[in-house]
């Protein structure tokens, strides 16, 4: 976390104005009872005063970013891009808007977010909550390209064949693909239309040329020349 | 013998070949298809998503798996498409880098396991 004390001074008057919306129920130094939530011992010498607004939107885009409907629940935020969540990244996007509301407030009323790595039975154990994603999860783990058909395209575009570690090779990075893709052409729809609309051909055509001039497309291209 | 094995009463030997021939050309693609549909739904769409949108997907990443494979067969002499090239590739785009070297370790890791298991047993 960048130094709260430096930017306390400045954010005093935001949390200030932040505090209305506190629920008059909570105590803001009290711990949250949800069993998911605490995840280490909170620090009684930290201070109630929030931490900098700018890091709480660094916290929300990371969030929005990382755990896209996988942690629906709210609780302490953590970011560490654990080797399980990077294996999930193209998370399911479906409650995102739903759930990040109450996460939200669920920020601003705690007054440090500890960084701690997620570990996959907490994850699973939220996943349990809402089985839909669990399903979802679930699904996502067991898709994969058939290797037969990667290895015939392969062969079309090269003339030549490969061997088995190149085809699941493609095969993995095509997924990501996929999923990179699905992703954005999601946000694209849940900012225009409602979350539970279909995804349709235009989402994606946008999300494709989003990613092209990102220059996430094609990974042996020239990069763009920043200057 | 072949009218016991085909349940159709009348199908000739000629169009059993026929059958399985177009199986053969076809298959691997449907189930390349079969596959989008089920990430359509993994990634986070409706359970059953439009089909204009399963075909843009499928022209999308057979387009990108072509020029994947041209781009990366350049790259090494004699034409052809080695891990190393894909390794260069993907060096900056850390999300496949990472997945694929998570990949290929979990495969030898079951190929061990295999060798194992069928060694002791």
């Amino acid at each position: 976390m960048n130094g709260p004390p430096a930017k306390k001074a400045k954010t005093n008057a935001f949390a200030a104005a932040l505090s209305l919306l506190d629920d008059p129920a909570d105590d803001p130094l009290a711990v949250s009872t949800d069993d998911e939530v605490t995840q280490g011992a909170e620090d009684d010498s930290i201070l109630p005063q929030l931490s900098p607004d700018i890091d709480i939107e660094e916290e929300r885009k990371e969030k929005h970013v990382i755990q896209d409907g996988e942690t629906p629940k709210k609780h302490k935020v953590t970011f560490d891009l654990s080797p399980e969540q990077q294996q999930d990244k193209p998370g399911p996007s479906l409650p995102k808007p739903k759930k990040k509301a109450p996460e939200r407030k669920e920020e601003r009323d705690e007054p440090v977010i500890e960084i701690k790595p997620l570990s996959e039975e907490e994850e699973l154990q939220r996943l349990k909550t809402f089985p839909e994603q669990l399903e979802r999860y679930e699904t996502m783990r067991r898709a994969s390209f058939p290797k037969s058909a990667i290895r015939r395209l392969i062969q079309q575009a090269t003339g030549n064949t490969c061997t088995q570690s190149v085809v699941i090779a493609v095969a993995g990075m095509a997924k990501v693909f996929v999923g990179e893709l699905i992703e954005e052409a999601l946000d694209i729809k849940d900012s225009e239309t409602s979350v539970d609309a279909p995804l349709l051909p235009r989402h994606l055509r946008l999300a494709h040329m989003k990613m092209e001039e990102e220059d996430r497309l094609y990974p042996a291209r020239p990069r763009k020349n920043p200057f | 013998m072949e009218e016991d094995k085909l349940p159709i009463a009348d199908a000739s030997l000629f169009e059993m070949e026929e059958e399985i021939g177009e199986e053969s050309k076809e298959d691997p693609m449907e189930k390349f298809r079969r596959e989008i549909r089920t990430m359509l739904y993994a990634f986070g769409d409706v359970k059953n998503p439009h089909e204009a949108t399963l075909d843009l997907i499928y022209s999308i990443v057979v387009e990108y798996i072509t020029n994947v494979a041209k781009i990366g067969q350049s790259l090494e002499p004699r034409n052809k498409l080695t891990l190393q090239a894909i390794h260069y590739m993907t060096q900056h785009d850390i999300r496949k880098f990472d997945r694929i070297r998570e990949l290929l370790t979990m495969n030898e890791e079951i190929k061990k396991a295999r060798k194992d298991f069928d060694t002791h047993i």
